[in-house]
């Protein structure tokens, strides 16, 4: 009885540890520390596709068919990123966001085909065969003061089946940051 | 009999304490095991819902089975103990796996009944959430929706068939072949299609209230009501109302929660001790010598049906026994009655409180924390006073048990060895007879309100209050809020950045104040308006602001309150995660003597501003 009862404590203890560990590294909360990182000007490859970070810089403001050209606000910089997509599966789903110390920016401020027709601002999901390239363009606002902390873009691919929904960015089946250097400021 | 009862709760207590001195420890780690458990498979649920849907049932059921199993073993170890202590012989009992087995289904009856698994299945989703990021828990919940398509429901029915067939069939085979492990699986298959049915039954009940709601009868029966009211000049469905509202709010939670949880937790005890079933014709006698001898044959006939071999295994083996260890319970005297529920509620009183401090001594936590410290605030909850509660649940058994015993063998041989008491008893005159019962009526009352004084006796929230003033920022959690130019007036004046204002006119007055918040992550702050005890949400609904790291957000938050509610207003801003637990709320008191114009103005413009 006392060897159960010591072996009950100590698997507690084990849960307990691991616990600590699987929240510190498979939780939500923590997860753009967790993320894999890719190093500048290297591809990422995976099952799904193979992507690179080919700019991440500074824009003074971006250019209106309307109008004036739309302006950061008060204390804030446009950062236009692109990423070359290639996928290896038909229905690829991305989804991309900006990642600085710990920090993530989602909302895209303005469209990035404004600054270049090409760019497209998510994956064409089945538009497009496999193995075809493109660029994906994003546009964030970051505050001015934050701007030497960033680190790179998170970028999440998943393979869309039948049911998917918006719901499903949500859960990408590959993850990884793309690091790269911030030009033109 | 008020010193019987004193003496019986004194009785209670004191083994309560024996049997925990003995056996505290090992029972402590047996329910800090099942706590562990059941936060591991929550865990487990919530990384894979959203993926993989259909295996969440069963990881929930064997969340269970591992509660079900530490949980047994310990009444079981309390149950003996509290037996040992008290100088009883023990009772020849099935094997623990057998129990398991047996105990399964009624077990799971019970915590679903007091709100366990609708807790364990909410904690799942939030671990969803807290797992894979905000809305994971939609995508499983739609996944399992059998009302959501054709599909989902046919995989719904066929699971549920595929899985009871398997149970019986599981079951067959280990009776026949004397195996435990069939047994455990048994077990663990028919609590998955628990699961199933628990999902289903509430998503399919959800719909059809919703449906009944919609429905024209829903009008005629107001339009009953109010032309019956109307007969004899009243409002009657206003009297319906308030009626189901105090017997939904206050009655029924008193019945269910106070007087009936102890006394159903002590059958399920007992059903675990194995108290053996009474010879059918004992049970048979006493219910139709209290219902009369032209039921003795029709008695005799259901009974007979019921506990014979041939009856089917969950009727003979619980129904039965269930139903007969209430009547025992019931009937077990108002002392024991009063001291079990007036003890079970005061256990229940301290856990309420105990929880309490853990939440304050844990406090406000951010979203990184948050799900690590999680476990520790049902630790008391789902450890601690379930570890007490088996304790006092089996030494109230095995008292009970001891009284029955000591009644049944004087019945025998009353006569001879009658000591003096019992003579007093049976010379009893109709004064004493008319005392006794007056006595009886006032230990109840006493009891009761002493019961539902405990259980309404609650604590106050556990969350943190920081006091601001307008215009300077405060760290509330890991926001920084500000709020600003309070202003109140009759009409407002809402603009939404195009066109022309919207004039809005109110009863009461409309309340304005201006919150900028900034936050170093992606954080959503909301806020109300207390007045007294109510609380006013914001006009638009919703009251969050959404801020993004490194910008200060500022909007308008827009209330409507009566007027008479101006001097008594606070205005509280928290910032909220998916996960959130204890918070800290940013209080700002509204300076009664706030001027209240004709018309007030405010935007629903959302400024964005890098600092």
């Amino acid at each position: 009885m006392k060897r159960w009862f010591i072996v009950g404590w100590v698997a507690l203890g084990v849960i307990a540890v691991a616990w600590v560990l699987i929240i510190r590294f498979s939780s939500a909360a923590w997860a753009v520390e967790n993320l894999p990182r890719v190093p500048e000007s290297q591809t990422w490859d995976t099952r799904l596709a193979q992507a690179q970070l080919t700019q991440m810089m500074v824009l003074e403001g971006v250019p209106s068919t309307w109008g004036d050209p739309t302006l950061p606000v008060e204390g804030a910089t446009f950062v236009l990123v692109t990423v070359d997509v290639t996928n290896r599966v038909e229905g690829l789903l991305c989804d991309l966001s900006l990642i600085g110390d710990g920090r993530e920016w989602y909302m895209a401020v303005s469209a990035a085909s404004n600054i270049d027709e090409s760019y497209l601002t998510s994956c064409p999901g089945d538009d497009v065969p496999s193995t075809q390239t493109i660029t994906l363009g994003r546009i964030f606002e970051v505050p001015t003061s934050l701007l030497d902390e960033l680190e790179g873009v998170h970028l999440g691919v998943a393979q869309a089946s039948d049911k998917d929904t918006f719901l499903d960015f949500n859960r990408p089946q590959e993850e990884a940051v793309l690091t790269g250097v911030l030009s033109g400021r | 009999m008020l010193a019987q009862t004193a003496r019986t709760s004194g009785r209670l207590w004191s083994m309560t304490a024996r049997v925990f001195a003995a056996k505290g420890p090992l029972l402590l780690l047996l329910f800090l095991l099942g706590w562990a458990g059941y936060h591991v498979t929550t865990l487990a649920c919530g990384t894979v819902a959203p993926r993989v849907p259909w295996l969440v049932f069963p990881l929930m059921g064997l969340g269970c089975l591992i509660q079900l199993s530490v949980t047994l073993v310990a009444y079981r170890t309390s149950i003996e103990t509290a037996e040992d202590a008290m100088g009883m012989v023990r009772e020849e009992r099935m094997d623990l796996v057998s129990l398991i087995s047996t105990m399964m289904i009624p077990f799971a009856a019970a915590y679903s009944a007091f709100g366990f698994m609708t807790q364990y299945a909410k904690d799942a989703l939030l671990a969803s959430d807290a797992m894979l990021g905000d809305l994971a828990h939609q995508s499983f919940l739609l996944a399992v929706s059998p009302i959501e398509s054709r599909r989902t429901l046919i995989i719904t029915i066929a699971a549920f068939v595929a899985l009871w067939l398997a149970t019986r069939g599981v079951k067959f085979l280990a009776e026949k072949a004397h195996a435990t492990y069939l047994s455990l699986l048994a077990t663990f298959l028919s609590s998955c299609s628990t699961f199933l049915v628990l999902f289903s039954v509430f998503r399919v009940y959800e719909q059809l209230s919703f449906w009944a709601r919609d429905r024209v009868f829903m009008q005629w029966w107001n339009d009953a009501l109010a032309w019956a009211g109307s007969l004899v000049r009243i409002n009657l469905p206003l009297i319906v109302d308030t009626g189901w509202g105090w017997l939904v709010s206050t009655a029924w939670p008193v019945f269910w929660s106070v007087l009936s949880q102890p006394v159903l937790w002590l059958a399920v005890v007992a059903l675990v001790a194995g108290t053996s079933l009474p010879a059918i014709d004992t049970v048979r006698s006493a219910v139709s010598s209290r219902l009369g001898s032209d039921y003795d044959t029709k008695v005799a006939t259901v009974l007979t049906a019921a506990t014979s071999e041939r009856a089917p295994g969950f009727l003979r083996k619980i129904v039965v026994p269930f139903l007969h260890l209430l009547g025992v319970i019931l009937t077990a005297g108002i002392p024991f009655l009063c001291a079990l529920i007036v003890s079970y509620t005061a256990l229940e009183w301290v856990e309420t409180w105990l929880t309490y401090l853990v939440n304050k001594a844990i406090g406000p936590v951010g979203p990184k924390m948050v799900l690590l410290l999680g476990p520790l605030q049902d630790i008391v909850s789902l450890a601690l006073a379930p570890c007490i509660a088996a304790v006092l649940l089996s030494v109230a058994y095995a008292q009970l048990k001891q009284a029955e015993n000591q009644a049944a063998m004087p019945a025998r041989t009353t006569v001879p060895s009658m000591d003096s008491a019992t003579s007093r008893r049976m010379t009893r005159s109709p004064g004493s007879q008319s005392r006794r019962i007056g006595v009886s009526v006032v230990i109840v009352l006493v009891s009761l309100a002493l019961a539902i004084g405990m259980s309404r006796l609650t604590p106050p929230s556990p969350d943190a209050t920081i006091e601001m003033t307008m215009d300077t920022p405060a760290m509330v959690m890991d926001s920084e809020i500000t709020l600003s130019n309070v202003r109140i007036g009759r009409f407002l004046s809402m603009s939404s950045g195009f066109g022309e204002p919207e004039i809005l006119f109110s009863r009461g007055v409309f309340v304005v104040a201006t919150v900028s918040v900034y936050a170093d992550q992606n954080l959503f702050s909301r806020a109300d308006l207390r007045a007294s005890s109510e609380v006013y949400a914001t006009v638009e609904g919703t009251g969050s602001v959404s801020s993004t790291p490194g910008f200060v957000t500022t909007r308008d938050l827009v209330f409507e309150v009566p007027l008479s509610s101006l001097d008594d207003l606070v205005l509280r801003a928290t910032t909220a995660q998916n996960v959130t637990s204890t918070v800290a709320w940013g209080t700002l008191r509204i300076p009664p003597d706030t001027p209240v114009a004709r018309e007030v103005s405010a935007s629903s413009v959302v400024i964005k501003e890098g600092r």
